[in-house]
């Protein structure tokens, strides 16, 4: 049995980077899939989100000299990401072609039956559609908490606001997840 | 232990470490023991990773990486060469000179495009402007003349007369032709009477006259005369004028007298009344009269005593009525009335006192003429016993004093001596009050006295004064006649002696009063007050305020107050100031008989007015103001003119026995027998003097004295003797005097004495069209040069707001680049001086060029900065200074034509000064001497009316009854007051007879004899019967 206290207490950021280019770009790589996830539900589709985490990449890399002073990079990562998400979703151009909500995201794993792939996207739209039911402060929460594996502290040191409140969101957020799903 | 609900509950929670470090421990623990609740946390964990999983994204996510170095962009070179510098540098000057210049050649010609322009509108501005100025100097010009012309085109012509018809008397008109200046202008004038059917009834014909004429209407029945219009039309060559109204015809007037048998009655006694009613000319009515008598008691209660009755010929009238024993003592007032009223009610008293017969004829001859309270009243009394003429000797006699009808003190008994005669001496308390005193005197033993009562004279310490100016006001400045009545407290006249003093006490004039009557003259100056102080007889003081001298006023005069009957009533008339035009009229009985036109100054003017030699008796003088309309009375005196067409009375008696007879003679001026209606009265001489002397003994006045009015309407018995005429001049000036309120109130109240037809509103219509026409006319040349010059002035507004508006962006765009240039040069010299002043800090040398470089664009943006205050100013532009204000448009100054002065002119040119009488006035009143000179009347004077139609048949002649004493059977016992009361007795060729008895004795009789002519002439005789001879 894994120690479910022992992951909710590790540390969030990828050790073991170096402080120089080639740890960022290490680090931004190992995370890229949940970045993209990330801003993916936070701008609604995956291109934005791949130009706002390329956004994110660039400005990282031009910050490259303050690497060493970071002490949870992939936390700072995250933060950069959904800056440059939000900047983009200011961005008045942004909000004008922004798509209205697009068709489901299909993705099959390679060599699964059909049966398999057609529940697969059926659990992913349920999934989708609970997020979708998620206020966004919430969904922040949830999707830095678990795509972003932020502890809740990181989490509060980010939005500026209490851990309560965070943790708050977080059951809320998870509540609405479950009746989505069917747990409750 | 929790159980596992609570631990199942929980776990979504502890998976995402939501559960605090207590709680978490708990969960944890329960996990260890129970295998289902780790079975359930590890499908929550399955579940977690699913959702992880699941919110990955189903596109491949590229990996990142880091980015390449860029190589530099690679500028082409332009040209192939670069240029030298001096290339460069003229090119540079040469961009500045053409970015500098262009722009300021572009402006230029555009400024000196739009200048032009605003010059060309100034031009034609003032141009338009000095034509309108010239139009309009001519416009004046032509209008002026136009306002002469039609001035002079106009006839203003102006009738004045009497308001009505006057039937029986003259009718005179004042026709006055003038120009629009008030002068004179010759015409042609006809005068005109039509009846409402078109009927000519009088044409005067055209009579020429030199801007006046005088005209009087015909003798005209006055029934055809009623309603006729009356057209007065004055032609001259070019124009004519014309006026017309409606006359209505003035009611005949009447005027009453009322004479008794005598003064005093007693009960039983017959008193005989006569009534004569005349005319305003003292001639007879020609139709009876219907009237009606009353008589008054003591207690004011009235008594209808006859009538209606008609009067006789010769409107004669008259009754006769035994007092009634019970009628109490006192006064009686016996009136008669018309029953048309066409005249006001007369009314006359006699006394009712219970007297019995007089035994004795009694005389009291006081020691002097009057008395002061504390003197002693020393009298003679002589008594005659009346039945043998012999002295009533040793007869006791009691006087008592009364005062307003009552006792003063107690009686005191005196006797009389062999010869009748009894001294009295009756002291009067010193502090008498005042009212009228008496003396009361009974003579004889008790059941057969004898009273008589005299009043007495006492002179009180006050006297009553009134003051009177001559014409109605004190005028400032110019000379006044005051009259002065002086009255004691018991009303008697008094003699008093005065001084009149100004307002410091300077004595200005003396005055004296004979019989309560006085004059002084009196040139009043402005603002100050003058004051009467009496200062005799002694012991009476007193003062009174002179009324207040007005200014302006028209103080009238006449030289002489009575005149002879054929002198015209010659008028002074001053008035301080400017000279104003007045009309004069005299009237006679309310009947306008003469009118002129005169101007009053303050030297004087004298204006005489021509009557006909029948208008004599009382004439009222008035002075008219001639610029209202009806003209306003402001000052009137009364003239007393001397009849001269007299009837010569003459009485001659004749004895015989007893038998008196009395042949009568009545004659004209020139001796000729005259018919008349003749008076006869024998009195006792006690009974005629009875009632004393309430009036100057110097005439005799017919009618009573009541009001003012009155007197105007009194016929006067004149004595030919200077002492007369000053006194009837006094009483005239006094009795007479009236004052005018000015206002409309006083002119609605009396009927306007003076009709004023005026054609000034024609005159005004017409001058008002002419000028209108001439105003139009004019006016769309003014008002086509105002469009004009509005057009201009609009344009001349455009050229000047396209020139400033230019100007201005001009100065705007100079002062921007102005601008821009000072902040670069500033900015570029001063990152210049900074980079060397840097240089000498890092210990490098300085680059002297470069820090000159600097000094010098620091030094051209400062004075870049500086210099467009003097060469951007306004006033620094050149040119005309537009930018001072918006533009104002030359001053027109008074050619706006604001006013249109024609009514300005016609008003000075009717108004100014009234028609001056240039020429005198003709004798056209010859024509009102419509009476001929005799006793026949003219044919057509009077309708001849039908008496059949006019007199009721149920209304009787009045009962005037004649009486004469005849004595019976020689018994003298009842001797009568009266001998003689013949009301009626007709002198045919100028002879009458009457004949009388005469009581036994020495009684001493009067005789009176009134007579009238159908031709207006009057007459009165007295004569003294002495029975003793």
């Amino acid at each position: 049995m894994n120690d479910p206290a022992a992951s909710t207490e590790r540390s969030a950021a990828p050790t073991g980077y170096a402080p120089n280019g080639e740890g960022l770009v290490a680090a931004f790589n190992d995370v890229r899939a949940e970045l993209v996830s990330t801003l993916t539900f936070m701008l609604g589709n995956h291109e934005d989100a791949q130009d706002a985490a390329q956004d994110a990449f660039l400005k990282c890399w031009r910050a490259l000299d303050g690497v060493a002073d970071v002490r949870n990079l992939r936390a700072w990562i995250f933060r950069v990401g959904l800056n440059a998400a939000k900047d983009l979703q200011r961005n008045a151009w942004y909000r004008r072609s922004r798509p209205l909500a697009g068709p489901a995201l299909v993705r099959g794993a390679p060599g699964a039956s059909p049966i398999e792939v057609a529940e697969a996207n059926e659990f992913r739209e349920r999934v989708r559609a609970a997020l979708q039911t998620m206020r966004p402060e919430e969904r922040e929460v949830y999707l830095l908490r678990e795509n972003g594996s932020l502890t809740y502290e990181e989490i509060a040191h980010q939005r500026h606001c209490p851990v309560g409140t965070v943790k708050t969101q977080m059951r809320t957020a998870l509540r609405k997840l479950r009746e989505a799903l069917g747990e409750s | 232990m929790p159980s596992c609900d609570d631990c199942r509950e929980h776990l979504w929670d502890f998976a995402y470490g939501l559960l605090d470090a207590a709680a978490a421990e708990t969960v944890r623990a329960h996990l260890a023991d129970c295998p289902a609740c780790l079975a359930a946390f590890d499908q929550v964990e399955t579940q977690r990773k699913r959702v992880k999983s699941a919110l990955l994204p189903e596109k491949p996510v590229p990996l990142f990486a880091p980015p390449t170095e860029e190589a530099e962009p690679v500028i082409l070179p332009l040209f192939a060469r670069p240029f030298s510098r001096h290339a460069r540098h003229f090119a540079i000057a040469a961009a500045a000179l053409i970015a500098t210049a262009l722009p300021f050649a572009l402006y230029s010609r555009g400024l000196s495009q739009r200048e032009a322009e605003l010059t060309v509108a100034r031009q034609q501005l003032d141009d338009i402007v000095s034509r309108r100025a010239e139009t309009r100097k001519q416009i004046e010009v032509q209008l002026v003349a136009s306002v002469r012309g039609t001035t002079a085109g106009l006839l203003h012509l102006q009738v004045f007369g009497s308001a009505r018809y006057q039937p029986g008397a003259a009718n005179p008109m004042r026709v006055a032709t003038s120009d629009m200046d008030g002068n004179a202008v010759p015409a042609r004038v006809t005068v005109r009477l039509v009846k409402p059917d078109g009927q000519l009834l009088f044409d005067s014909g055209t009579l020429s006259g030199q801007g006046e004429v005088v005209v009087a209407l015909p003798e005209l029945p006055p029934a055809e005369v009623a309603a006729c219009k009356l057209e007065v039309t004055a032609r001259r060559p070019r124009d004519e004028a014309r006026v017309e109204t409606v006359l209505s015809v003035a009611e005949p007037a009447f005027t009453t007298q009322l004479t008794f048998s005598k003064s005093v009655y007693q009960p039983g006694e017959t008193v005989f009344v006569r009534s004569l009613t005349l005319d305003p000319f003292r001639r007879p009515p020609e139709a009876p009269l219907k009237l009606t008598y009353h008589v008054t008691d003591p207690n004011q209660r009235e008594r209808r005593l006859t009538g209606p009755g008609l009067t006789l010929d010769g409107g004669v009238g008259g009754f006769d009525f035994v007092i009634d024993p019970k009628w109490p003592d006192g006064t009686y007032a016996v009136t008669v009335r018309d029953a048309q009223d066409r005249f006001p009610p007369h009314t006359r008293t006699f006394q009712l006192r219970r007297d019995p017969p007089p035994q004795r004829r009694q005389e009291i001859t006081f020691d002097r003429g009057s008395y002061k309270p504390g003197d002693a009243v020393r009298a003679t009394l002589k008594a005659i016993r009346l039945i043998d003429g012999k002295p009533a000797a040793s007869e006791a006699v009691t006087v008592t004093l009364y005062l307003n009808d009552k006792a003063v003190g107690k009686p005191l008994e005196f006797r009389t001596d062999g010869d009748g005669v009894a001294r009295l001496d009756v002291p009067l308390p010193a502090d008498l009050a005042a009212g009228a005193p008496r003396l009361s005197v009974l003579t004889g033993p008790a059941g057969e006295r004898d009273r008589i009562v005299r009043p007495l004279a006492v002179d009180w310490p006050r006297l009553s004064v009134e003051l009177f100016p001559q014409g109605g006001d004190l005028v400032e400045g110019v000379p006044n006649r005051v009259y002065v009545r002086a009255r004691t407290l018991d009303n008697r006249p008094a003699r008093m002696t005065g001084r009149v003093t100004d307002g410091r006490g300077r004595e200005i004039t003396t005055v004296q009063t004979s019989a309560g009557l006085g004059i002084f003259p009196l040139t009043p100056k402005a603002g100050e007050c003058y004051t009467l102080h009496v200062t005799g007889p002694d012991g009476v003081a007193g003062a009174t305020e002179l009324p207040r001298a007005i200014a302006g006023g028209v103080a009238l005069s006449v030289p002489a107050g009575v005149i002879r009957a054929d002198e015209p009533v010659h008028v002074m008339l001053y008035h301080a100031g400017r000279p104003q035009p007045v009309l004069v009229a005299a009237f006679c009985h309310n009947r306008l008989v003469a009118l002129r036109q005169a101007i009053a100054t303050d030297d004087g003017t004298k204006v005489s007015l021509p009557t006909a030699a029948g208008i004599v008796g009382v004439l009222r003088v008035t002075v008219f103001d001639p610029q209202t309309s009806p003209p306003s009375p402001i000052a009137e005196r009364l003239v007393f003119r001397r009849p001269g067409a007299d009837l010569s009375l003459s009485v001659t008696p004749t004895r015989t026995d007893n038998r008196v007879r009395l042949d009568l003679r009545s004659a004209d001026e020139q001796d000729h027998p005259a018919d008349a209606w003749l008076a006869v009265t024998v009195l006792r001489e006690s009974a005629a003097t009875g009632s004393g002397p309430s009036l100057p003994a110097y005439f005799h006045l017919l009618s009573d004295l009541r009001q003012p009015g009155d007197l105007e309407n009194a016929d006067v018995f004149l004595d030919d003797t200077p002492q007369d005429a000053v006194a009837l001049d006094q009483l005239l000036g006094t009795q007479g005097w009236r004052r005018f309120v000015p206002g409309p109130a006083a002119a609605g109240v009396k009927e306007a004495d003076l009709l004023k037809l005026d054609n000034r509103e024609q005159l005004e219509d017409k001058y008002a069209t002419a000028v209108a026409a001439v105003t139009e006319r004019l006016a769309a040349d003014e008002q086509r040069l105002a469009q004009q010059e509005q057009e201009h002035k609009d344009e001349l507004g455009c050229a000047v707001a396209a020139l400033t508006a230019y100007r201005g962006h001009g100065a705007a765009y100079l002062r921007s680049s102005v601008g821009a240039f000072v902040v670069f040069t500033f900015s570029v010299g001063a990152t210049v001086l900074a980079w060397g002043l840097m240089r000498i800090v890092h210990g490098r040398l300085a680059v002297r060029p470069l820090m000159g470089s600097a000094f010098a664009l620091l030094a051209l943006g400062t004075f870049g900065y500086v210099a467009p205050g003097y060469f951007l100013t306004p006033n620094a532009a050149g040119g005309r200074d537009f930018a001072s204000g918006p533009w104002q448009p030359p001053a027109l100054g008074n050619l706006a034509w604001t006013r249109n002065p024609l009514p300005a002119i016609i008003a000075e040119g009717l108004g100014s000064t009234e028609p001056q009488a240039t020429s005198s006035v003709a004798s056209a009143y010859a024509l009102a001497e419509h009476r001929a000179d005799g006793d026949a009347l003219p044919r057509g004077l009077f309708p001849v009316r039908d008496k059949q139609n006019t007199t009721p048949p149920l209304v009787n002649p009045l009962p005037v009854r004649a009486y004469a004493f005849e004595a019976a059977n020689g018994t003298h016992a009842a001797a009568p007051e009266v001998l003689v009361w013949h009301p009626y007795v007709l002198a045919e060729k100028g002879q009458a007879q009457i004949q009388f008895d005469v009581p036994a004795g020495n009684g001493k009789y009067r005789v009176f004899v009134n007579g009238h002519t159908r031709a207006g002439r009057l007459g009165t005789a007295r004569l003294s019967l002495d029975a003793a001879r």
